[in-house]
């Protein structure tokens, strides 16, 4: 095991690997922020899309919309979604897009089909009562979505969002095949120059660890400061 | 505290659809894709056993396979690819658009990787490789004319892969990385290449049935006398590093080099001549 | 003031309310009592269109409302509902459920009368008559503060000021209903509808809460109500509506439907009910 040390802390500390890994980091971190919003902002529209009481013929169709979007982007796996919004869609555009703003974009969209099912739910567990009393006092459907019920339905899937947030900080271990050097790609490439990966991918998995438990205190405490200021007195 | 919370989440979520469309137009500097883990990988990024110094005023992109570097230098987002020489000329032949320095940047010999704990298979393999030098070079001229595009259309032999069975003893278990040819390359259920048709010569020669393990590159090192898998053929150099994890045959092939792979309306190697040239152009690239 | 003609409701195969035919005038309290399942609460319901009626049409302010093509929003605005669950917006303090409406809706009507107005100078360029200017007279700042001023008072008016920065979780049934009640009536609206506003309170908070609607009824504000407060029905309604199986029974004034009830079904309800006291 020694061995393995010596050549890991040699590509790591000596050799100054570190920095590629904080790099790396960083790049996870912000793939992970940035598509957690913009899933956000996708999954709450879809949800709203899909609550919308369907007497038009416009919701009939938004709502068919969501349904093929969800469906595409639930039924195919991440990389596959990863590879053809690098490889295909965005030089058919003819667009010249950072590789991170791709992946940012890819992530995005498919956090936010899963965001809106948690978000749909989130709303509908909120008293319909809510919604009745807000459109009664002449508010419109939208008004009264977006100033009484989604405001309830957030703090209602919190820890679910959460979740999500997980998710994505693992699913984006898989951007190295858009050549991304994010943390996983940081530590293969360690592994990569020695040989050697035994230690490489164990430390890899404790870094994980630890940043998933960092985030699930940091939810935690964000839901108690949400629920204290429910309990004004 | 909530409002604190929402505001930080909008200007988040503006920041960063701003941000997207920002990163399309930025200042930066050149891209060199490459393959994980090959010696190309290791010429730019800079690799202090070898005597690399890398190129840092260069971002590296390293993809799982050349094919995919070079697709991206069609797509515009890397610059050059940093490749082996006769895999090179298979892809240029194959993606219009690209072309070929063909001034080498390193010396390299490829060599077959072998598990370190069988040494009666090394010199057995030392042995062939020695005996048969002609029917290796007549397989580098058999696939001289091999591109992406008639590879997988191959007419020529296929070379079927038997299914691993850990009770055999009689079994030599390949790896390789099939996206490399004209060196290995798949041909719908079977493979073909140069390194494809020796293993199969050198099983044959030790009545052994032929197993092919297909991997990713910087995976075969690390694979062998593992799960049973015994050598790694697939065009790759020996170099000090990977000799203390595995032990190396003689050389197969000894005029192997890396070479640059540009779009073809590309100026920035014509006045280039020697090694010294290319090394001065690439060490020379500042912010584009 | 509310004219409901040919009222149908179906949910699927069901039939909730068939062919009702009446009248709300201004100025009129209407009680509607009867048993559960009678169809009370979706006729209130029906008036404002929180239910979609059938078919049938209700004539509000010279409109049909139950027409799908009529902006109900805006009728809302001059109809107030009270409901049995309060429905206080659990995320707003108790001052800003009464300010929302006003305020949202205030700033809605400012800012498309300025954008009218832009357009209308913009095409005033090309136009040899000029168009007059929509009036604006007040702004942004001002809707706010009127809004908070007239919250404060009607606070005022039940005794609840100090309550004004609390939240819906922190108060009592009775409190509750109270400011739902002047939360509909910060809209100034031109009628009342209350869905059995007492029905789920506390036994000792329906006195205030049935206090403050009586109040209501005496500045003659016009008031439909699904109830089963018999005495308060009988107190304070000009028209008492017996509901049963989705149609108006019987009705008529408290007197005549408590003392002297013709319809049989009416007979037997108010057996049950009295036997219950």
């Amino acid at each position: 095991m020694s061995r393995e040390w010596e050549l890991f802390y040699n590509k790591f500390i000596v050799y100054e690997g570190y920095k590629t890994t904080l790099n790396g980091l960083a790049l996870t971190a912000e793939i992970a922020v940035f598509g957690l919003f913009i899933g956000m902002l996708i999954g709450t529209l879809i949800a709203v899309v899909k609550v919308v009481p369907k007497y038009k013929l416009l919701p009939r169709i938004l709502s068919k919309i969501c349904d093929i979007y969800v469906g595409f982007f639930r039924g195919t796996p991440i990389v596959v979604q990863l590879l053809i919004g690098y490889f295909v869609l965005i030089p058919s555009i003819g667009l010249n897009l950072d590789k991170v703003a791709v992946a940012i974009l890819v992530f995005g969209m498919n956090s936010g089909a899963y965001v809106s099912e948690i978000m749909r739910s989130g709303i509908q567990a909120v008293d319909p009562g809510q919604l009745e009393a807000g459109r009664a006092v002449g508010l419109s459907f939208s008004a009264a979505m977006a100033k009484i019920v989604i405001p309830q339905a957030i703090k209602n899937i919190l820890p679910t969002m959460g979740n999500e947030f997980i998710s994505l900080i693992k699913e984006t271990s898989v951007v190295g095949y858009i050549a991304i050097v994010d943390l996983t790609k940081a530590f293969r490439q360690i592994g990569d120059s020695n040989y050697e990966y035994i230690i490489p991918y164990l430390v890899l998995a404790v870094v994980y660890l630890v940043i998933v438990m960092l985030i699930t205190q940091g939810v935690k405490i964000i839901e108690r400061g949400l629920k204290k200021s429910d309990r004004h007195n | 505290m909530k409002k604190v919370v929402s505001m930080l989440l909008l200007t988040a979520m503006i920041i960063s659809s701003c941000f997207m469309f920002a990163s399309c137009s930025k200042d930066e500097k050149y891209t060199i894709g490459v393959q994980s883990g090959t010696t190309g990988w290791s010429f730019v990024t800079g690799d202090a056993d070898w005597g690399f110094t890398g190129f840092s005023n260069v971002t590296v992109s390293s993809f799982d396979t050349a094919a995919l570097a070079v697709s991206d230098l069609l797509a515009g987002n890397v610059d050059f690819v940093v490749v082996d020489d006769a895999v090179a000329k298979t892809l240029v032949a194959s993606n219009k658009g690209t072309k070929c320095i063909d001034i080498p940047l390193t010396t390299e010999s490829y060599g077959i990787s072998v598990d370190k704990s069988q040494s009666d298979l090394l010199a057995n393999i030392n042995t062939y490789l020695g005996e048969n030098k002609t029917a290796i070079d007549a397989l580098f001229t058999k696939y001289a004319d091999v591109s992406d595009d008639n590879a997988t259309t191959w007419a020529g032999e296929i070379i079927t892969s038997a299914t691993y069975d850990s009770s055999k003893t009689n079994q030599l278990v390949v790896a390789t990385n099939a996206a490399f040819a004209p060196f290995e390359f798949t041909v719908g259920n079977g493979y073909a290449g140069i390194d494809m048709e020796m293993a199969k010569l050198i099983a044959d020669s030790l009545d052994m049935e032929l197993v092919i393990v297909n991997m990713e590159f910087d995976a075969i090192t690390a694979s062998l006398g593992k799960n049973g898998v015994d050598i790694g053929i697939a065009a790759m150099t020996i170099n000090a590093v990977r000799s203390q994890v595995v032990n190396f045959s003689d050389p197969y092939y000894t005029e192997a080099y890396q070479v640059v792979i540009c779009k073809d309306t590309d100026t920035l190697f014509d006045s280039c001549k020697t090694t010294d040239d290319m090394l001065a152009v690439l060490s020379g690239l500042n912010i584009k | 003031m509310i004219d409901i003609i040919n009222l149908n409701k179906k949910y699927g195969e069901l039939v909730v309310l068939k062919n009702i035919n009446e009248t709300v005038a201004e100025g009129e309290k209407v009680a509607i009592i009867g048993p559960s399942g009678s169809g009370k609460s979706t006729f209130l319901r029906c008036l404002n269109c929180m239910e979609d009626p059938t078919s049938g049409s209700i004539i509000f302010e010279g409109e049909d409302i139950a027409d799908m093509r009529v902006d109900i929003n805006l009728r809302r605005e001059h109809m107030g509902m009270v409901f049995q669950q309060f429905n206080l917006f659990n995320n707003k303090t108790v001052i800003d459920n009464i300010t929302l409406a006003p305020t949202h809706l205030g700033l809605k009507k400012f800012r498309q009368k300025k954008i009218k107005n832009f357009f209308i100078i913009c095409l005033n360029l090309f136009r040899k008559e000029k168009k007059n200017l929509l009036e604006i007279n007040t702004t942004p700042k001002r809707i706010r503060a009127e809004a908070k001023a007239n919250a404060m008072k009607l606070l005022a008016r039940i005794g609840l000021e100090e309550k004004a920065d609390k939240y819906p979780s922190t108060l009592s049934g009775g409190q509750k209903q109270r400011i739902a009640i002047i939360r509909a009536l910060a809209m100034n609206p031109k009628v009342m509808l209350f869905d059995e506003p007492t029905s789920a309170l506390d036994p000792e908070m329906v006195g205030e809460v049935l206090d403050l609607i009586r109040e209501l009824a005496k500045e003659g504000m016009t008031m439909v109500i699904v109830t089963h407060e018999m005495n308060f029905a009988r107190e304070v309604a000009d028209r008492v509506l017996f509901m049963s199986d989705g149609v108006i029974a019987e009705e008529g004034t408290p007197n005549e439907i408590f003392d002297n009830p013709k319809n049989l079904r009416t007979q037997q309800f108010l057996k049950n009910v009295l036997k219950a006291r």
